[in-house]
């Protein structure tokens, strides 16, 4: 009853999106939706708006306390890139990124900036940083760098396997996973079908591996034919529903957002 | 006397004060140009490149981190489309050539200007040829690909708007190769002692170097210098009185200009593309699953065509004139050469460095030329039992057990290999290439290092053994600068210049041959047997052949027609932005 009546909701609050989509439109639902998954796609589609009309300031006042999670993953996500463009000091970046006491999000979007820096450290220091940075963002900054280095380096069975294994950091095993993903999309003997990723992405072996298949998922989810309509109601089946992975959800959500930033 | 009109194109006659200015009219969505459209201006083209620059003088330049700029600046009498690779109309609109084929008789357009306002006209075209190309003060490899049977055509001025040349022989590519930078007599005349007997005979070879102000860097281009600032950014901006037109009449370029941010090397450009602050990016194969992955989420696409290997070449070559007279006894035998090219793993390289997006390149031309010719061209396969034969047979034996072959005299027989460093795929390949090497005894020591100071120790002969790339077209004669004896780029032996070899000889009279014949089946015959002279020689160890591929936002407009032919820097005059403050995704202004 309830998941019905949540149904309804959503199609009554998003009955305006079929018409095209506003900025304005997409912050009411990334705040007032009743499906969290919908305010997500919503937040998710706002980025790049929010990246060319928000100040810097804004951006962090919302990353740390929007109304909403989606509203706050927007504004990180808009920060990291505004960020990047900035051209920061890479001390100014690793103190921010580095220090717990910062507020997660502000270090979450400092990390790609910081990346322009740290592809210039030897293996050794990654190593170190991945390993002992003293944040979570710091570590998985750390491997981010070390894996875009030797990206060529580590064939698909590779991935896996550290993927796999308990014994390797959290960001170490997310920044590989990352890596994996492409590896599902290209080259085309390592290639995966869509019902090959969807399959692991419900059902692989751990939340890196459904990671990893989430990613690539949602590439060929946008390039497929299915339309505004057809996303607006697998999101919405997703909601109060056990039996999808947030992994799962996740590359539809984003294939969502997609299509709505898209048409703004 | 057989009068052959080339294509006009269509002009466009634009009245300024007394005199009509022929533009030349682009017809976007019209034949060969179908796919491209009518834009709008505003917007920079930001690029990464490597290295900064060693020069604005196109004419001198000999890499590409200064031709890729100076390409930009300037115009020549013809021009190679980058759609269909055919000769097209440029500076010049139109010409004859004589019964004989000896004499070419080309049409300035009028009423053009330089990039700084002065006229253009025929004394431009006399003082680029007569004073600086065809002048042996300037160390110029252009002149090269314009000899014929060993001379210079006569460039002579008709009138103001109409310039002469006359050939020794017929030159098959002549109205290709006559394409090269137009440079203005008002400022430069003075420097050639063509014209000037007192002028310094270095003076244009030093002139318009990199600390030159912008202003005085002058040219024909679709855009002009704006501005440099060392390890950091080269801008050009537009022309406002280039001569080309779209077909509303509107002036091109449409972009405000490109800019070419120096990022030091592949992985930092890579980094720079994927957060937005570049426009387009050619990917390495190890690049591509990390792109393709996000090239929805980011707004740029990903195009890849196997069935097209790009244009150039990369090698392995060993210095035949090495200040180490023992190496150089050594790399002069052709056996040692076929030796190193039998541990060359062509098919490791396409797997390993390439994910399979190479093919295996045996000849100095582009398997995309009319002229390439695989069915003559020696192939070494990938061979160490054989390659170690051969280094028994000229006497690299281990002689005191180390594992590592040694010179006569007892000591380790070794070289440098050098790369420039940043390239991963070149220093992938010189890893698995020394790899190889030590698998049979040989000590290739490899030391990537910085491009500009490769290539000075290229051409400066200094090098031992270094794995670099040419350039390519689909025209042979375009490497005669590398592969005729005194060619400019001839660095595997200059000293062949004054002693050539029997087969450089037969490389010099093939070259020479191939021009003189208008006859397509002829002229491929006598490129045919300089690949088979020269794939037999191994003087260049050819690895393999990246297909195409490509990376660039969605932003960028009038793209479809990018190929290993030409990208953005080759489409850069015809390009426009969607969106003009936008770099990448970025919205910037």
């Amino acid at each position: 009853m309830r998941k019905a009546l949540g149904v309804l909701l959503v199609l009554l609050l998003a009955a305006p999106a079929f018409a095209a989509m506003s900025a304005a439109r997409l912050e009411e639902i990334a705040t007032k939706d009743v499906i969290p998954e919908i305010q997500m796609a919503a937040g998710l589609a706002l980025v790049d708006y929010y990246t060319a009309n928000k100040t810097e300031a804004e951006l962090e006042e919302l990353a740390t306390g929007g109304a909403t999670e989606a509203i706050r993953t927007a504004a990180t996500l808009a920060l990291s890139r505004v960020w990047i463009g900035k051209d920061m000091e890479y001390r100014d970046l690793i103190e921010l990124v580095n220090d717990p006491d910062q507020p997660a999000p502000l270090r979450a979007a400092a990390v790609d900036a910081l990346l322009e820096f740290l592809i210039g450290k030897d293996d050794s220091t990654l190593e170190t940083i991945y390993t002992l940075g003293r944040t979570a963002e710091m570590r998985y900054a750390g491997a981010k760098a070390y894996f875009f280095k030797n990206r060529s380096k580590f064939k698909l069975a590779d991935l896996e396997t550290i993927c796999l294994d308990d014994a390797n950091p959290d960001g170490y095993r997310k920044a590989a996973a990352e890596l994996l993903a492409g590896n599902y999309l290209f080259p085309p003997t390592t290639a995966k079908s869509q019902g090959e990723l969807e399959d692991q992405a419900l059902n692989g072996e751990n939340e890196y591996l459904r990671y990893a298949a989430s990613q690539a998922l949602f590439t060929l989810v946008v390039q497929s034919d299915l339309s505004e309509v057809d996303l607006l109601k697998k999101v919405t089946s997703f909601y109060l529903n056990e039996a999808f992975t947030e992994e799962y959800k996740d590359a539809y959500i984003r294939a969502l957002a997609a299509r709505w930033a898209a048409g703004l | 006397m057989r009068k052959i009109l080339a294509l006009l194109g269509a002009l466009a006659l634009v009245g300024f004060g007394a005199l009509a200015q022929e533009y030349m009219v682009v017809p976007f969505g019209e034949g060969d140009w179908a796919n491209l459209t009518v834009g709008k201006y505003g917007g920079y083209l930001v690029v990464g490149t490597w290295n900064n620059p060693k020069t604005f003088n196109h004419h001198i330049a000999q890499e590409t981190s200064s031709t890729d700029i100076t390409y930009r600046l300037h115009a020549g009498l013809t021009d190679v489309n980058p759609i269909t690779d055919k000769v097209e109309p440029a500076l010049a609109k139109s010409w004859e050539i004589s019964e004989d084929g000896l004499t070419i008789t080309f049409h300035l357009r009028q009423g053009l200007q330089w990039s700084d306002g002065e006229p253009f006209t025929a004394d431009d075209v006399v003082f680029t040829f007569n004073g600086v190309i065809f002048n042996e003060d300037v160390r110029t490899d252009y002149r090269d690909v314009l000899l014929v049977e060993d001379q210079l055509p006569v460039c002579e001025k008709v009138d103001d708007y109409t310039v002469k040349f006359t050939l020794a022989a017929p030159f098959r590519p002549f109205l290709r190769q006559i394409g090269g930078a137009i440079y203005p007599a008002h400022k430069l005349k003075n420097l050639s002692r063509v014209y000037n007997p007192d002028a310094d005979p270095e003076a244009l070879n030093s002139v318009w170097g990199v600390d030159t102000p912008p202003e005085e860097i002058v040219g024909m281009g679709p855009f002009r210098l704006k501005e440099f600032i060392p390890d950091q950014l080269v801008v050009l901006e537009r022309n406002p009185y280039y001569w080309k037109v779209d077909p509303q009449g509107n002036r091109l370029p449409y972009l405000d200009g490109i800019k070419f941010v120096i990022v030091g090397g592949a992985d930092a450009e890579m980094l720079k593309f994927r957060n937005g602050e570049l426009d387009v990016y050619a990917p390495r194969p190890e690049d591509l699953s990390t792109l393709i992955a996000e090239a929805e989420q980011k707004g740029f696409e990903v195009r890849i065509d196997e069935t097209k290997p790009m244009f150039g070449t990369t090698w392995i070559v060993f210095n035949q004139d090495c200040p180490n007279e023992k190496l150089k006894e050594y790399f002069r035998m052709v056996e040692f050469r076929r030796a190193m090219a039998h541990l060359v793993d062509k098919q490791s390289i396409i797997d390993n460095v390439y994910m399979g997006l190479a093919v295996p390149q045996w000849s100095p031309v582009s398997i995309l030329s009319p002229f390439y010719a695989p069915e003559v061209v020696a192939k070494y396969e990938y061979d160490p039992d054989a390659a170690a034969q051969l280094l028994d047979q000229i006497g690299l034996v281990d002689q005191n057990g180390d594992g590592w072959r040694d010179l006569p005299d007892g000591t380790t027989f070794e070289f440098e290999l050098n790369t420039n460093v940043g390239n991963t795929i070149r220093e992938q390949i010189c890893q698995i290439f020394a790899d190889d090497c030590a698998k049979v005894g040989i000590k290739a020591n490899f030391n990537p290092i910085n491009f500009n100071a490769l290539v000075t120790k290229l051409l400066g002969s200094e090098y031992e053994a270094v794995l670099l790339g040419l350039t390519g077209s689909s025209e042979p004669n375009n490497g005669a600068n590398v592969y005729r004896s005194c060619g400019g780029l001839h660095f595997w032996r200059y000293s062949e210049c004054d002693d050539p070899r029997p087969m450089a000889q037969r490389i010099d009279e093939l070259f020479d041959l191939g021009l003189k014949t208008y006859d397509f089946d002829e002229a491929y015959q006598y490129y045919a047997e300089f690949q088979k002279l020269f794939s037999e020689s191994l003087d260049l160890i050819f690895t393999v052949n990246m297909v195409y591929r490509y990376a660039l936002y969605k932003n960028l407009q009038n793209t479809a027609d990018f190929s290993p032919l030409a990208g953005a820097l080759g489409f850069s005059e015809y390009l426009w932005k969607e969106n003009p403050n936008m770099v990448g995704n970025r919205v910037v202004g």
